[in-house]
């Protein structure tokens, strides 16, 4: 038994010693080592030596182990060395074969994300045509012909009585003229006016629009609701205030400022120097934009809102120019993965 | 509206610092966008929204000021008006719906020239020019009480009097601008006996208009119809002080005020030797509105409980009269300045800005859910799915202009003119076509980026397109286009420019996802594409988009050299056709023998035709037949080539043996030579 130990030693020291390669070390690895190797043989036969012999012969199997798992390290030290100076071992510092990752559209992204939150505040979306007419986008809308109030909404005409929406409320209107309260919907869309494009003006761009209608819906709920939107969206700490202003559509109506995101309310050149970025426009539904859709205007009350999108996604992102979201531009699509 | 917090304290007791002042007017309202300090004063730059044609004025605003915060107004003071002997001038007013009341008067021996130091400033101050003494000081009674005045030269008036008409169609007019307009019925005039003088409530005309010889001066102060006035200068494109405040409408009582103002004005500084009585036309003042106001109401709407009392002080401080109609029920009386109050809704919103909107609660509506339906549409659910599955697939979503030139659609791209939608009021040549396509603004973005030496494009758009319905009226449809460009991505080792294939994968992958089945490619030449690979999709026989490669020719218009591969699909006619959440059909049980066919058959026989033919030949025991090998070249004769098929048995109830698989390989393989003419391997 001993001898057998000893031959092995020998015979290993020297096939080790030859091992040209790594495979060629793992071959030897497993031919000693490995679950059925010669050491594993040995063991098995330590326990058929008489009692006397076996602790000795155990100590010695022991031992060889041993001397065999270090001289088949040091050899896998010495040829990994001379390996990494000859092509066997890969530069995994080389790139991988990375499929390609797309990317949705920062207005999307951020329509997606606006909308989400109201979904969760239990809203529905809702969607209507770009193609709209004077009745949904003006009249119904209480906003009269030869009005000053349409100056608020230049819009572009097609023919006839049509036009493209300028904003999103006549899905509003659209929506209430098939639908019965109570409900709460969200409304994205593209929207266009004739604006001369620059760095902060489009003739396209989008919005969300909100309508809660119900029995006892008020003011109060508008600012509770939109206050949630807020620090969901832009964060905790964002400040909200409510500033009177006027919309045909609603009454009373409000510009809703938040505290500036970049500079924290102190001033800088994004708010203006004044602490305040306006983002939203809402208010509560006007009773004659009730009447047009035939709601009993003493029994259900309702809010509305509206944002544009590029100029939250603008804040959010750290965007300064609009045009940047219609020349789809790669390398400016590709940093929104 | 520029305003001057000199002349704003010249009305109103402030006991504000500026700054606050101008915050807290924000916060009611009154927007102050800007503060700037300008000769010892300070200019604010106020934003008056458009109800409140009542704030265009100094007095306006410190009325306002006094709303807001109860400082005391203080009374208008006017000089004494002497010499009023001259007669009456001749007022005859033609269209009453268009001129509620007019006053002339007739001013003589003024000595027009440059004003005084201080109205020179406060005239400056409110970014207006200087003209001379007689324009200078109608202006002022303007910025002062929001009431537009015009002064002609008498002398220059023909006849005896002045008449407030429609124009006459084809009636032209010089303005003092040395603009010429051409008139119309719809709009109102001033005129004398031969012609008009004026553009009622816009702009004076050239030949009356006052110069420095003028002596004698009829002074007008009128109300005119907003509406009217608001047509009249969108058709000539003419805004003035005068028009911007009538089209928003004036105080009927303010008419007189200012037309004595301005005349003692006058008296005082261009020395007018005598001044006529006024002759005043038309009807003295509106009937005067009531509301009924709810107390309740006010609460119900805001959420919260502001106190009776509360609200009355609010509603007087506002000068507005108060009538207790019962405990909850208060008439209002509304003043003849605030036009925008015309419901209960209107005060309650006077109510909550004075009260203060930081003081309203914040709190959730009770209702628990949307409504009706589900919280998505199914519309928007398809569309988030391929939007979701093209970018898993690499694309990245782009987002067009709907608005294109002319140009680009009838030059470039050959649609017919008489096709396209197009915009009545177009800002520029980009915006005169509602696109009937996505793929013109694909050939931007992809242009854009290729000039900026991006060369590797893999692009979609979810967006409208526009066409004229059978009836003329235009309408819309949702749209996918998708485009590939430039290198396949898959191995940064291995680069090959994109082919057909790859979009033809991206749409098998989006079909597959969508579970849309039995679509073909059926080959078709369409305008804009290649003839060498042009082609509709059709699911079930029904046409759903179209697919192929760029022509040339239109490439070469846009400069483009590389060879771009679209695709663009109408959601509506997919719609129908995707199929909802599948049921799970369990594992084959039995394993399956694959066996393959090689053929050399006709270069022009197509694949679809050979699977069709392998499928009908081995029927339902060919689970999956595909194409793994083409070959065409010098080892297959010309016009030909070699294709090979792997095709998958398997049974659902037992497992086949190798003879029954051998009986259908022999017997497709007979098949195949016969019908394709083919040579089997």
């Amino acid at each position: 038994m001993l001898n057998k130990i000893k031959s092995t030693e020998s015979e290993a020291g020297n096939e080790i010693s030859k091992a040209s390669d790594l495979d060629a070390l793992d071959n030897l690895r497993i031919k000693y080592l490995g679950r059925r190797g010669l050491i594993a043989e040995l063991f098995k036969q330590v326990a058929t030596t008489p009692d006397e012999d076996r602790p000795k012969v155990g100590f010695e199997v022991n031992s060889l182990k041993g001397k065999i798992e270090k001289l088949l390290n040091e050899k896998q030290s010495e040829l990994l060395e001379k390996s990494f100076l000859s092509e066997e071992v890969v530069d995994l510092t080389l790139p991988g074969f990375k499929p390609p990752i797309g990317t949705k559209h920062p207005i999307i992204k951020t329509i997606d994300k606006i909308c989400e939150i109201f979904l969760g505040l239990g809203f529905k979306i809702v969607e209507g045509p770009e193609v709209e007419t004077e009745f949904y986008n003006f009249e119904a809308l209480n906003i009269p012909l030869d009005h000053p109030s349409r100056d608020m909404f230049d819009t572009f005409y097609i023919k006839g009585e049509y036009l493209l929406r300028s904003h999103t409320s006549p899905v509003q209107i659209r929506f209430m003229e098939n639908e019965k309260p109570p409900f709460k919907i969200v409304v994205p869309g593209k929207v266009y006016r004739p604006d001369a494009v620059d760095a902060s003006h489009s003739f396209m761009f989008h919005q969300i629009e909100g309508l809660v209608v119900g029995d006892d819906v008020t003011f109060a709920d508008l600012k509770g609701t939109l206050k949630i939107f807020i620090k969901e969206y832009f964060g905790e700490k964002v400040k909200m205030r409510f500033r009177p202003h006027y919309f045909p559509f609603t009454e009373p109506s409000a510009e809703v400022d938040i505290s500036c995101i970049i500079c924290g309310g102190l001033g800088c050149s994004v708010c203006g120097r004044k602490g305040w970025l306006e983002i939203l426009g809402c208010g509560m539904v006007h009773p004659n934009v009730f009447r047009t859709v035939k709601y009993n205007s003493e029994k259900v009350t309702g809010y509305a809102f509206g944002m544009g999108v590029e100029r939250i996604a603008m804040l959010k992102y750290g965007i300064s120019d609009i045009r940047l979201f219609f020349e789809n531009d790669m390398r400016f699509l590709g940093q929104f993965k | 509206m520029r305003v001057s917090y000199n002349w704003l304290k010249e009305h109103v007791r402030i006991r504000l610092k500026p700054k606050d002042l101008a915050d807290r007017l924000t916060m009611a309202g009154l927007e102050v966008k800007s503060v700037e300090k300008k000769n010892g004063d300070l200019i604010f730059e106020i934003e008056v929204t458009s109800n409140r044609s009542d704030c265009l004025s100094i007095y306006g605003v410190a009325r306002e000021i006094q709303g807001i915060f109860g400082f005391k107004l203080k009374p208008l003071k006017f000089g004494l008006l002497k010499n009023a002997r001259l007669n009456k001038p001749l007022i005859k007013i033609e269209d009453r719906a268009g001129c509620s009341r007019y006053i002339g008067r007739i001013i003589d021996g003024v000595e027009v020239g440059p004003s005084p130091r201080w109205l020179v400033d406060k005239i400056e101050a409110a970014g207006l020019r200087p003209v001379n003494n007689i324009v200078d000081i109608t202006n002022f009674c303007l910025l002062e009480l929001g009431q537009p005045l015009h002064a002609f030269d008498c002398d220059r008036l023909k006849g005896g009097e002045i008449i407030v008409r429609r124009a006459r169609k084809g009636e032209e007019i010089t303005t003092i601008d040395n603009v010429k307009c051409r008139l119309d019925e719809n709009m109102l005039v001033i005129a004398d006996d031969a012609r008009p003088v004026a553009i009622a409530g816009v702009i004076g005309g050239k030949d009356t208009e006052v110069t420095s010889s003028t002596k004698r001066i009829l002074l007008e102060s009128a109300y005119f119809d907003p509406p009217r006035i608001r047509r009249a200068l969108k058709e000539l494109g003419i805004s003035t002080e005068s028009s911007y405040r009538f089209e928003r409408g004036i105080d009927l009582k303010a008419v007189p005020l200012a037309s004595e103002r301005a005349a003692t004005l006058i008296c005082d500084l261009a020395k007018a030797k005598a001044i006529s009585q006024p002759a005043d036309v038309g009807i003295k003042e509106h009937k005067q509105a009531r509301i009924n106001l709810r107390i309740s109401k006010v609460n119900k709407v805001l959420g919260m409980d502001i106190a009776t009392s509360k609200c009355k002080a609010i509603l007087r401080q506002l000068q507005l009269k108060i009538r207790q109609k019962g405990k909850d029920l208060l008439e209002i009386k509304i003043p003849s300045f605030r036009k925008d109050l015309k419901e209960e809704i209107d005060l309650i919103e006077e109510i909550a800005r004075i009260y203060g909107y930081e003081k309203v609660p914040e709190t959730l509506s009770e209702i628990p859910i949307w409504g009706k339906g589900s919280q998505r549409s199914n519309d928007k659910i398809i569309e988030d799915l391929i939007r979701t599955t093209l970018i898993e697939l690499g694309l990245n979503e782009v987002i067009t202009y709907s608005l294109g030139s002319k140009d680009s659609f009838i030059n470039k791209l050959n649609f017919n003119e008489g096709e396209l939608l197009t915009i009545k009021n177009p800002l520029s040549s980009e915006t005169e076509i509602l696109r009937p396509s996505l793929l013109p603004g694909f050939l931007n973005v992809i242009a854009h980026n290729l000039n900026r030496k991006i060369f590797d494009i893999r692009i979609f758009e979810l967006g409208k397109s526009y066409f004229s319905k059978v009836n003329g009226s235009p309408s819309e449809k949702s749209i996918l286009a998708i485009a590939l460009c430039g290198m396949r991505v898959k191995n940064w080792q291995k680069k090959e420019p994109v082919d057909i294939f790859d979009l033809k994968g991206i749409i098998e992958a989006l079909f597959e996802k969508l579970r849309i089945s039995r679509y073909e490619f059926v080959a078709k030449p369409l305008p804009l594409l290649s003839l060498a690979a042009s082609s509709v999709i059709k699911v079930r026989g029904e046409d759903i988009g179209i697919f192929g490669k760029f022509g040339r020719v239109i490439l070469d218009r846009h400069d483009i050299k590389h060879s771009i591969f679209i695709s663009e699909l109408d959601l509506k006619a997919i719609a129908p056709h995707i199929k909802g959440e599948t049921r799970f059909s369990g594992l084959p049980k039995y394993p399956s023998v694959v066996r393959d066919v090689s053929l050399i058959v006709d270069e022009k026989i197509p694949n679809s035709e050979i699977i069709n033919l392998i499928r009908r030949a081995c029927g339902d025991l060919a689970v999956d037949i595909k194409p793994y090998d083409l070959y065409r070249g010098e080892q297959v004769p010309k016009g030909s080539k070699s294709i090979l098929y792997s095709i998958e048995y398997r049974a659902s109830d037992r497992t086949l043996t190798d003879e029954e698989v051998n009986i259908l390989d022999g017997k497709l393989r007979e098949v195949l030579a016969k019908a394709l003419n083919a040579k089997i391997r």
